[in-house]
This record gives C-alpha cells, sequence and structure tokens, in this order.
C-alpha cells in the first residue's frame, strides 16, 4: 500500500515537473478537445457496427465485407503501432542510423506474406491462422497449440502495448497512469464487444489515414527546413549528436553482428506469424481481395517507414538545438519516446502538438483493439468453440463466448499495465516478434506447403520453437542482464532468432518423420487429407 | 457467402518462391553488411548527397513495393 501511495506521489510530481518544463505534461485545450473528438468519433463507429454485427462471421470477419483497399489501409493500422511512430522516431533520435534498421526490417515482412502465404490463408481458413493450420492437420493438440501460441504473443504485445499508452496519456493529458490504463481498458472492450471486426477495422483505418497525414506533414515541415536537401539534414544531425558521424552508419549491429543478423531475421519474419495481421486476411470478400489489401498496406506501409527516415534524424538534428525540450540531464522531459511529439511542437506549435497527441492516442487504442480481438478469437473460437463445442457449434452461443473471452482480456490487460508500470517493456515487442517467427511462422509454413507435416510434428516444432525462443530471451541480454540484473547473459544473442527458427523447422521435420501420427478419431470433422479438409471447409462455409 | 475453392488459381508457387527469394536477397545483403562491413557503406553518394548505407535502406523499402505490385498484380489478373 505504501509503495502504491509513493508511486502515486512519484507520478503527480513526475507530471508537475513536466507541466512546468514544456508542452508536454500541461494539456493544451487543442489536445483534450482532439482527444475527446477521437474517443467519440470511435465510439459512434462502434455504436454503428453493432448494429450490423449479428453473426459469427460478422463478429470475427466483419462478414468478409470490407473491400481490399479498406482493409490495405486497416492492416497498415494493424502494423504501425505507437511502437512504429514515437519509438522508432526515439530510437534513431537517440542512436542514429541503427534506429532507420529496424524501420527497414519491418518492411520486409508483409511482401513475404502475400507472395506466400495470403492466397493460401483465404483457401484453407475460416477466421482465424489456427484454422489454416487445422484444416490440414488432425486433433485437439495441434488447434489448442496454435491459439496457445496466438494467445501468448497477443499478451506480450498487449502489455506492451498498455504500459505505452499508459505513460504516453499520463504525459500528454496529465491523467494518472493507473486511470489512464483503466480508459484505454475500458474503450478496447468496448470497441470489440460490441463492434467486433467491423468496429475494429474502421478504427483502424482512421487511425491508419490520420497517421499517414500526420507523417507526412511532419516529413514536409522537416524537410522544408532544411531545403529539401536530406544531405543538409544529415550534415546538420551530424553537426549537433555526440557521436558525430558514427550516426550515419551502423554502429550496434557492427559491434555484434551475430545478434544484428538474429534481428534481421526476426523482424521479416515476425511479422509473417503476427496472429493480429493475418487475422486481417479473413476480412474480405475472396483471396484477390486478400492480395489487393496486402498490396496497398506495402504501399502505405512502406512510405510511413521511409518518412521515419525524415522524421527521426529531423528529431535528431532539431530537438538537440532547442534546449527548452531537455532536463536539466540534458535528456528529453518525458522520456525518450517523446521525440516525435517535442519535434512536432517545434514544428507546428500548439496546434500539431495536439494533433499528433491525439494520433497516438488513436494508434494505441486502434492496436489494442486488434489485439484483443485476436486473442478473444483465440480463446472464443479456436479453443472454446472447436474443441468443446465443435459438434453442435451454435454462432450465437460463440459470440456470447467472445464477448465474456474479451472483458476477462480487458481485465487481464488492465491488471498487467499496472503490474509492469515503470518497467522497460521494449524487450516483449522482441519476445512477441520472436515467439511469432519461431513458432506460428514455422508451423504455418510447413502446413502450407508440406504435406508430410503431421499434427504431432507441428505440436513439437512449434513448441520447441516458442520455449526455447523464451527461455533464450530470458537468458540474453534483454532480460537476464538489463531486468535481472546479472553481470554477462548467458545466452549472448538478442533476439535469439538466428538459432530458434532453424531450431523450430528442424523440429518440426524430425517429429513428422519420427514420431508416430496421431490417429484422428472417426466422425472428426477436421481430416489431415488436403482435399478431405478443403471440402469439409467448404460445406462449413457454404452453411 | 460461399468461397470459390479456386480463387486461390491464379497463385504460381514458382513465381512466389522466385520473389521471396529477391526480397530475401536484398534485404540480407544490406543486413550483412550493416552487421560485417559497416565502414564500407558509409561512403556519400554522390548525385544523392546521402551516405551508401541510407541508399541502399531505401532501395530495400522500395524493392519491398515493387516485388508487392508485380506479385499482385500478376497474379490477380491471372485470377481473372
Amino acid at each position: 500500500m505504501k509503495k502504491w501511495i509513493t508511486a502515486f506521489a512519484a507520478s503527480a510530481s513526475a507530471t508537475h515537473a513536466l507541466a512546468a518544463g514544456g508542452a508536454i505534461g500541461s494539456p493544451s485545450a487543442i489536445a483534450v478537445l482532439l482527444f475527446l473528438a477521437v474517443i467519440s468519433i470511435t465510439l459512434a463507429i462502434t455504436w454503428w457496427a453493432a448494429r450490423r454485427t449479428s453473426s459469427a462471421s460478422d463478429f470475427y470477419a466483419a462478414g468478409g465485407r470490407i473491400s481490399g483497399f479498406q482493409n490495405g489501409l486497416a492492416i497498415t493500422g494493424d502494423a504501425l503501432s505507437a511502437g512504429a511512430f514515437l519509438g522508432l522516431t526515439a530510437l534513431v533520435f537517440s542512436s542514429g542510423f541503427d534506429g532507420l534498421i529496424y524501420a527497414i526490417g519491418y518492411t520486409t515482412g508483409l511482401p513475404i506474406v502475400v507472395f506466400l502465404m495470403a492466397g493460401k490463408l483465404r483457401q484453407l481458413g475460416k477466421f482465424t491462422f489456427t484454422d489454416v493450420v487445422c484444416s490440414r492437420l488432425s486433433g485437439s493438440a495441434i488447434r489448442v497449440f496454435s491459439a496457445c501460441a496466438s494467445l501468448i504473443i497477443v499478451a506480450f504485445y498487449l502489455i506492451a502495448q498498455m504500459v505505452g499508452a499508459g505513460q504516453l496519456i499520463q504525459l500528454l493529458f496529465g491523467i494518472d497512469y493507473n486511470l489512464a490504463i483503466v480508459l484505454v481498458g475500458v474503450l478496447m472492450v468496448l470497441y470489440v464487444v460490441f463492434g467486433g471486426m467491423m468496429a475494429t477495422t474502421w478504427v483502424q483505418i482512421i487511425k491508419a489515414v490520420l497517421m499517414l497525414c500526420v507523417g507526412g506533414a511532419i516529413t514536409f515541415l522537416v524537410w522544408k527546413q532544411f531545403g529539401f536537401s536530406m544531405g543538409a539534414l544529415l550534415r546538420k544531425a551530424v553537426e549537433v549528436h555526440p557521436g558525430k558521424d558514427a550516426i550515419l552508419s551502423p554502429t550496434a549491429f557492427a559491434k555484434d553482428p551475430l545478434s544484428g543478423l538474429s534481428l534481421g531475421i526476426a523482424l521479416m519474419l515476425g511479422t509473417a506469424g503476427l496472429p493480429h495481421v493475418l487475422m486481417r486476411f479473413f476480412t474480405v470478400p475472396d483471396a484477390k481481395a486478400a492480395r489487393t489489401s496486402v498490396l496497398w498496406a506495402t504501399i502505405f506501409m512502406n512510405c510511413f517507414y521511409a518518412m521515419i527516415f525524415v522524421i527521426g534524424f529531423g528529431a535528431l538534428a532539431l530537438l538537440r538545438t532547442h534546449p527548452e525540450y531537455m532536463d536539466a540531464k540534458g535528456l528529453l522531459i518525458g522520456g525518450s519516446n517523446t521525440a516525435a511529439l517535442h519535434l512536432s511542437h517545434i514544428l507546428g506549435g500548439e496546434i500539431m502538438f495536439g494533433l499528433v497527441s491525439a494520433v497516438a492516442f488513436a494508434t494505441i487504442l486502434a492496436v489494442v483493439a486488434g489485439l484483443t480481438l485476436s486473442g478473444a478469437s483465440a480463446i472464443s473460437h479456436d479453443i472454446y468453440g472447436a474443441l468443446f463445442r465443435h459438434k453442435t457449434a451454435d454462432a450465437r452461443d460463440e459470440i456470447r463466448i467472445v464477448r465474456v473471452a474479451t472483458i476477462a482480456l480487458g481485465l487481464f490487460a488492465i491488471a498487467l499495465g499496472i503490474a509492469f508500470k515503470g518497467q522497460n517493456v521494449a524487450y516483449m515487442i522482441s519476445l512477441a516478434f520472436s515467439i511469432a517467427c519461431s513458432s506460428t511462422f514455422p508451423v504455418l509454413i510447413l502446413a502450407i506447403y508440406w504435406n508430410r507435416l503431421t499434427a504431432t510434428g507441428a505440436v513439437v516444432g512449434g513448441s520447441v520453437g516458442l520455449l526455447s525462443s523464451l527461455v533464450l530471451t530470458v537468458l540474453g541480454p534483454a532480460i537476464w542482464v538489463k531486468v535481472l540484473g546479472h553481470a554477462s547473459p548467458v545466452f549472448p544473442m538478442d533476439p535469439p532468432a538466428l538459432i530458434t527458427v532453424p531450431l523450430a523447422f528442424l523440429a518440426c521435420v524430425i517429429a513428422s518423420r519420427y514420431w508416430a501420427p496421431t490417429e484422428s478419431t472417426p466422425g472428426d470433422l477436421r481430416h489431415s487429407s488436403p482435399h478431405r479438409g478443403k471440402a469439409q471447409l467448404e460445406a462449413n462455409q457454404a452453411g | 457467402m460461399r468461397r470459390d475453392l479456386n480463387d486461390g488459381g491464379g497463385e504460381s508457387l514458382g513465381f512466389g518462391l522466385a520473389l521471396t527469394a529477391v526480397q530475401v536477397l536484398v534485404y540480407f545483403t544490406f543486413v550483412l553488411m550493416c552487421c560485417f562491413n559497416a565502414r564500407g557503406i558509409a561512403f556519400t553518394v554522390p548525385v544523392l548527397d546521402i551516405p551508401f548505407a541510407f541508399a541502399f535502406g531505401l532501395l530495400v523499402i522500395l524493392c519491398g513495393i515493387v516485388l508487392t505490385i508485380i506479385y499482385v498484380v500478376r497474379t490477380n489478373r491471372m485470377d481473372g
């Protein structure tokens, strides 16, 4: 209790100190107005979507009525989290080119998804990626495994977003951290419970459009200051940064090449295994629209990540010449994650600052809503719907379960968001990516392309990938040294993808070949033969 | 809303694999250069007035867009 009070007092005084220091922490009227506008518009969308959501297909996949272009924007919304905007700008602000490597890595995942997976996902699946895996493999073990892997990935991602959300809202609007977490939790539960995929999709679309516009505006304004010359911008950056020339070339990657390579793998393949992104392929009418949506998403996302080159280096070059945004120690007021917000204040004053703050808030809401929907679907559709009630699956019943699951997940997210207060949660995103690229991605690729994969092989391989990435991350520099305070890591590489991805593939192959296949129960709806699986699926969808 | 089982009909595995190979090659050349030859990509490209590392990074981003456009336009056209 005492700890809570101290924490509360500390946060209150921090907010007060910030209010004295600059724009951050003193809620401007414009920021508050836009903040309320974001909340009311998204709730109006939810109310509109709720009236159009009645069947399970409406709930999980917006009835397949989203167009390719709209879905492209929604995928952009899912993939561009606040971490992508605020986090990457902060990374470039502090370490220069190293931060850009992340931005570049994030752009390489979606093309792989469309070349290898998008069409097949649509052919084999119904609402979730677990459906796709189970259309090829029989038995409940693989369904439970896929659903649990989804839940674990979603949980890590969600905690990171919640903690980031709490800090950001506390800083921007002077609201207490715990209250901010509860606010975000309540809003995301409202969107998902009442509006399902339809509301979530439109919240994503609006947020993606806002984010692209704001990103474009900041890029333009930064560039204008330097006479539209990237060269001039970079020279100014080198001049003001203590790292001098080193900020223009990879440094951390060169220092620890194996970790760098491993990170490269995780950034590319992790995107291809994120359940909330994969789930978006089921919201469009057909495979053609699924591909069109990735086309638009790739264009929008890659353009945004290219803008990070200018936004990040703009923050680096401009903020260091404005001491009013720094505290006594020469650090950014409100932490390095606020670099993009301070930058917008330099460029466009209160109006731009309020706008960017509101967009950052909308971003967090949209991403947590997408994650919650994906996690709740894993519980209700994959675990409950298919395991406990698969013979008499009643859509109305399933929707009731998914709503209960959403509320439970919301409470869970609020509790963890408060529990992890003040922690550096950046490693949780890295954990989510590591687990995605070494568990869901190998299982999905092999299920689609290797017809000798058995259910046992998939469960063994996926579990080996999941557990090894979890254990090796805990033993690695991010947790063993930085969080647990040991002197040196047991496992040197961070993230461990370089080891765990091949390990997962190998375990899938070995277990499929040498482990006795599990017998499918007679009369089981799910079958190992791809043709019978498809026929069954067609029957399901026709009905 | 019945989905056509042939709706992945325009999909060619070979073509998809070929584009994947290009994307992987371009991206990992970039990553390997960053890891093992950071000094080698630090020189300034005269015409663009930016370091080669930046130009290469932008090329990776552009490559993703171009390959995706090629794949989707071709596959969707064959899909009818």
